[in-house]
């Protein structure tokens, strides 16, 4: 990585570097809002089957693993 | 009292007036009004004589000055045009003069017109309609003709030459004359189009001030009528008229109006009118008792009106539209800056969004303000009213008006003193300025216990003053400059950090990868790499620079040093947030070392994000999901991304928790937004998941149509967290794994269906799916037998059904009623005891030769009497008939049938058109119970539609089940375009022949038109009653071979049922009949004859015009055809004797 991100630095405080995924956006939930709304097209669906493996990126056993690491290190 | 007579006219073709006393009286200004003595055309002169002149007279001595008025039999004020009455009078042959009339001050605008040819002067329409002109209207001509010398002064100037009456009447809006040149007049005059002889209605216009006076009159009246009138007075007037009114509506004030009483307006858009003493009533309960100047003083502040309290106001006269219209000048200023908030009038609500506020020339204006602020002295709030003197006339700078500001409150003692031009805060204690930052502002409807500034006016919790549309629009319509979260000067910002200064990256950009693609983990040191959710609100820092330790504690007091309110930032609040702050600070110290190194978690990060944490919580309101949900603002099936926090997670309770092991045996999990945290039951399958390591700490989950369990009244998260009986409710057909970088919380988007391969038959509701209708099958109709013991039938068979039961009824009803005709004199002589007048004349009648003598010496009491014996018995008897009824037909199990209609439908899943895989796509079959008449007739083979609502039944066939109710479910075709995304999955219906029958899998269905051969007797076989159907096709006879060319049809229908009706008709022999739906089964091989069977879903139609078959229609007209051929009919003959040998050999072709 050609530059060094400011986090390495303490001055700069975690919040201004970039936003986080619990910063989240206050918005009205609105049944008849999403009955509308879904006049919209789908044009994809969900098939992220839990049976399968693959999906996610591999993401799901590489978390897994470190979990397990961290918790035998301990 | 004097009174119109009508009496017959001379030429006997008409009537005429004649007044019976006196017909009016000629009153002067100084003089109070005698009532008005005359009346209007007929037919209400009866009722408004009653009605209208008795409250006139009554009202005579409360309202000097005032003309009388005339009310309909409905209570509508009738009002009486000079020239109606000149017109009557000169009708009447009376020399009245017309200077006489012209002090009657009655209303043009409805005022009955009086077709004559001598129409006296009046403005009128094109089409004929009458013109109402208030005296605003013409000072607007006026002022167009650049004769707006209306002055300010109590002087009565002399009146111009030319005019008959006095031109000063105009009144300023402090009750001054206006004077109005004749040169103006003369102008409005030329403008107008006017002859002189017009003027003269024009003058009686200007002086009877129509409106005003009419307002006066509806102030001892109801609010409705007072806005009722004033639309009819905007419906009749053209706009620019409308403009002006509002723009002068200072200037021709009366003092004399009643102000309308407060009104409220519901989120419905209802209003409610308040009364000054409920509102005073409220101020008591709200237990301000300061307050109560204030609102007595300033009656016009903006959020309150209250009418009764004027005197202060009476500066401002108000007069007819403008009565509203100077309210609603203020109530412009308010939803300028107040967001959704201010009660709005139902006028305003309906009228024009942008009134001008004109106050030109205006002291009045500044009086009010000026009585605003002193009230605001006295009572200690802080009140603020800037206003702009907009001196353009035109709508656009009328609009522009934007230096007027809110009226407010302030909490004592907050703000002691208030720069002239300081905007105050929100009276609510609502926390939606949030508007200011473009974000949205309308869930903070239900947030208690939070305000830091205690309003003294508390709105009811749930209600909404505005519906959100209106708000939107309100504040989208409003262009005026918006003072940026005023409320927030009674608030310590802690955080400028929200709303976002600058655009930040998204956490997914900063890390670019998921938190495990880097493994070293060298520079996080232990005692962080063993924080965990649940140990993380412990995790206490270490200050180099005291040595002191720092935990939650002391971040509690840091917070509250900066201006925190610890009313809000409590100590289990700011324990709940450096919980989850410390967690994911160290998550992100440990899976990210490289970028991080370890300062993340740090004092002051901590520190920031409770600030932060803070200022959107306390000071905007905001909420997270789980607090969303637990506070019941938000329901928990909204779709959400929630990450698991912790696996069974421990409770303080641990008896209950075992307790709820015992009936939920399902694996808890505790789920966070990042803010809160809450439990959830996983279903059986997500157990399985969980137990196959597929669900873990860390795991992001995006949930749609989750379940709350154990809710009943709004919760604290912060309480929540502590007991478990709370807890979401989460199947696996709802639950999908998020990405790692996927905002946590409620999400915007709309739900993505679930693909119809991912559901799990036994994994809960389906929130959405997609698939493509693959078949829809016939609507059958199940019959309920008792426990247990149902019939499924075809429609066809259904209708015999119905038929015969209403057959059978209609017997057994006759026979009941035949059997009740003869009882009835039994019954009648039971009844003979009673002693009842009516029932002796009763049976008198009954028994007499001639009743209608009888009747005709009876006495009115008798025949009373008699007629209502006669009602009584009657109903009793038509009651003992039905019950008697009911009962006969329930004993021979005639009674109401319990039958439900439903159609299955064919689905199968869809592969997108990018995807390379194997295309393996699931097919399930729906049963729609109780389909919507949408469902029956709009659904279509080969469409893709997205289905809401479906509920998998758990089995073990490779066709997935579901069922769904009709109006529950919901069946959404897909367009044609975004269909094209997915892989063709439909094979459309088409005729088979039994040449090419051998190409159909078994088991698989087939559609096919053939001609009848022959139809078997029905036969009992174990439970059911079977019957063999022969058909023939003439397709394969080309070859002049019989054998294949037969194809044995077996329908079944249960043993139950009613052979007579189930049958399939022997009639049927020699016609060509479309059979949809048959599967194919195994072959006769012996017999070389094709065998079907015809189940539930099958159905025949020997109509080839029926749309169901409609595929089948050419086919059906080939071999009718080929039957009719003479060679045919030999191959039939053969193909029947065939089968009859088949048939006398066994009892079945499969034997």
């Amino acid at each position: 990585m050609a530059a060094e991100p400011k986090a390495a630095t303490a001055e700069v405080v975690k919040m201004d570097l970039f936003e986080d995924d619990d910063e989240f956006e206050e918005f009205e939930i609105n049944e008849d809002w999403l009955e509308k709304e879904e006049v919209k097209e789908v044009s994809q669906q969900w098939e992220d089957d839990w049976d399968d493996d693959d999906v996610n990126d591999d993401f799901s056993r590489q978390l897994r693993k470190e979990l397990e690491n961290g918790t035998d290190k301990k | 009292m004097s009174t119109w007579q009508l009496f017959p006219d001379s030429s006997g073709d008409g009537f005429r007036w004649e007044v019976a006393g006196r017909i009016l009286q000629s009153v002067s200004d100084s003089t109070p009004t005698k009532a008005l003595e005359s009346t209007a055309p007929l037919p209400s002169m009866a009722d408004l004589l009653l009605q209208g002149c008795s409250k006139l007279i009554a009202r005579e001595e409360a309202m000097p000055g005032e003309i009388p008025m005339f009310r309909t039999g409905l209570g509508k004020s009738v009002v009486l045009k000079e020239s109606s009455i000149a017109k009557a009078k000169s009708i009447l042959a009376e020399k009245v003069t017309y200077s006489d009339l012209r002090n009657t001050n009655c209303s043009i605008p409805q005022m009955r017109q009086v077709d004559t040819a001598e129409t006296l002067p009046m403005f009128r329409t094109a089409s004929g309609k009458s013109v109402p002109l208030k005296e605003s209207s013409i000072a607007k001509a006026m002022s167009i003709l650049g004769s707006d010398k209306i002055i300010d002064s109590d002087n009565v100037l002399p009146r111009e030459s030319g005019f008959g009456v006095s031109n000063s009447l105009f009144q300023t809006a402090s009750n001054k004359k206006v004077n109005v040149s004749s040169a103006g007049l003369a102008r409005a005059k030329a403008l107008l189009g006017l002859e002189e002889d017009d003027l003269n209605g024009f003058n009686h216009v200007n002086q009877s001030s129509s409106s005003s006076q009419q307002h006066g009159w509806s102030g001892l009246k109801t609010h409705e009528e007072f806005d009722a009138t004033v639309v009819k007075h905007h419906s009749g007037t053209p706009g620019q008229y409308e403009d002006y009114v509002s723009g002068k509506r200072s200037e021709v004030l009366n003092p004399s109006l009643k102000v309308p009483p407060t009104k409220f307006q519901t989120a419905g858009g209802k209003s409610l009118s308040v009364s000054a003493e409920a509102l005073k009533r409220a101020r008591n309960l709200l237990g301000d008792p300061e307050l109560g100047s204030f609102f007595d003083d300033v009656a016009g502040g903006d959020q309150f009106f209250t009418p009764e309290k004027d005197e202060r106001l009476s500066d401002i006269a108000i007069n007819n539209g403008s009565a509203n219209r100077g309210y609603i000048a203020h109530e412009e200023k308010t939803s300028n800056k107040h967001t959704p908030n201010s009660f709005v009038s139902p006028l305003w609500s309906s009228s024009k969004q942008f009134s001008s506020v004109n106050l030109e020339n205006l002291a009045s204006g500044g009086n009010l303000i000026k009585k605003f602020d002193a009230a605001v002295d006295e009572t200690d709030c802080a009140l603020n009213a800037t206003h702009g003197l907009s001196n353009n006339r035109s709508l656009a700078s009328d609009m522009a008006v934007n230096n007027s500001k809110v009226n407010g409150f302030i909490p004592r003692g907050r703000q002691p003193g208030r720069p002239a031009d300081q905007p105050l805060v929100d009276i609510t204690n609502r926390r939606d300025t949030a508007y200011a930052y473009n974000k949205q502002d309308s869930t903070q409807k239900k947030r208690l216990g939070k305000t830091v500034s205690v309003s003294p006016f508390k709105r009811p919790r749930i209600s909404s003053f505005k519906t959100p549309s209106k708000k939107h629009a309100l504040q989208a319509s409003s262009g005026l400059s918006v003072v940026s979260c005023d409320t927030l000067t009674s608030k310590k910002v802690l955080s400028t950090r929200y709303p976002e200064k600058s655009p930040r990256v998204y956490i997914k950009d900063f890390f670019g990868m998921h938190p495990t693609a880097t493994t070293r983990m060298d520079y996080v040191p232990d005692h962080v790499r063993r924080i965990k959710s649940s140990n993380a609100d412990k995790y206490v820092f270490c200050d180099e620079s005291s040595s002191n330790k720092v935990g939650a504690e002391t971040f509690l007091q840091m917070l509250a040093e900066s201006g925190a309110s610890l009313q809000h930032a409590s100590r289990k609040w700011v324990t709940n947030h450096y919980r989850w702050i410390v967690w994911k600070l160290a998550c992100y110290d440990i899976y990210y070392p490289a970028k991080c190194r370890g300062n993340f978690l740090t004092i002051t990060n901590v520190l920031e994000e409770l600030k932060y944490r803070y200022e959107r919580e306390v000071n905007h309101g905001h909420c997270s999901a789980i607090k969303r949900i637990l506070s019941g603002d938000a329901p928990a099936s909204s779709m959400m991304v929630l990450c698991i926090s912790a696996i069974n997670p421990k409770t303080d309770n641990d008896s209950q928790e075992a307790h709820c092991s015992d009936s939920c045996s399902n694996v808890k999990v505790e789920l966070t937004d990042g803010w809160y945290s809450m439990n959830a039951a996983l279903d059986v399958v997500l157990t399985k998941q969980l137990n196959a390591g597929k669900l873990f700490v860390g795991q992001k989950l995006r949930i749609l149509g989750a379940g709350l369990s154990g809710w009943a009244t709004p919760t604290s998260p912060l309480e929540a967290v502590i007991s478990s009986t709370i807890c979401l409710l989460l199947n696996i057909n709802g639950t999908y794994r998020a990405h790692w970088a996927d905002r946590l919380g409620f999400c915007k988007e709309i739900g993505v269906p679930l693909a119809l391969n991912c559901i799990k038959c036994n994994g809960g509701p389906v929130p959405k799916t997609l698939a493509g209708i693959k078949r829809i099958y016939p609507i059958l109709y199940k019959e309920r037998l008792g426990e247990k013991k149902s019939i499924v039938r075809s429609e066809r068979i259904e209708s015999r059904i119905i038929q015969l039961h209403n057959q059978r009824r209609s017997a057994l009803v006759e026979g009941i009623m035949c059997e009740y005709q003869r009882g009835i004199n039994g019954v009648h002589s039971q009844n003979d005891t009673d002693s009842e007048e009516g029932a002796k004349i009763f049976k008198l009648l009954e028994t007499a030769a001639e009743p209608e003598f009888l009747m005709a010496e009876m006495s009115p009491e008798q025949l009373r009497s008699f007629t209502t014996y006669k009602a009584k018995f009657e109903a009793a008897q038509q009651m003992r008939k039905e019950k008697s009824v009911a009962e006969t037909l329930e004993d021979a199990g005639l009674g109401e049938r319990n039958v439900t209609p439903f159609m299955r439908i064919r689905l199968v899943g869809l592969t997108s058109l990018s995807y390379e895989g194997e295309h393996n796509p699931k097919e399930g079959i729906v049963t729609i119970w109780d389909p919507t008449e949408r469902q029956r007739t709009e659904l279509t083979e080969g469409k893709i539609y997205m289905m809401k609502g479906l509920v998998p039944i758990n089995s073990d066939s490779e066709i997935l089940y579901l069922h769904a109710r009709g109006s529950s479910s919901r069946w959404q075709p897909l367009s044609p375009k975004d269909s094209e995304n997915f892989q063709p999955f439909f094979n459309p219906r088409k005729p088979i022949s039994l040449s090419n029958l051998g190409e159909i899998p078994l088991s698989s269905e087939f559609d096919i038109a053939a001609y009848v051969v022959y139809v078997g007797n029905a036969y009992t076989d174990v439970l059911q009653k079977k019957q063999w159907v022969f058909v023939t096709d003439g397709s394969a006879q080309h070859s002049g071979e019989i054998s294949n060319s037969l194809l044995a049809i077996s329908f079944s229908t249960s043993f139950m049922d009613d052979s007579s009706v189930s049958h399939i008709s022997h009639n049927l022999v020699g016609s060509v009949v479309g059979f949809c739906n048959l599967i194919k089964r195994a072959k006769d091989v012996t017999n070389e004859i094709w065998v079907a069977e015809a189940a539930e879903n099958s159905v025949y139609f020997i109509n080839a015009e029926a749309a169901y078959s409609s595929h089948l229609k050419t086919s059906s007209a080939h071999i009718q055809t080929w039957a009719k051929l003479s060679s045919s009919k030999s191959v039939i003959h053969e193909l029947r004797q065939r089968v009859l040998s088949i048939i006398g050999a066994c009892k079945s072709p499969s034997c």
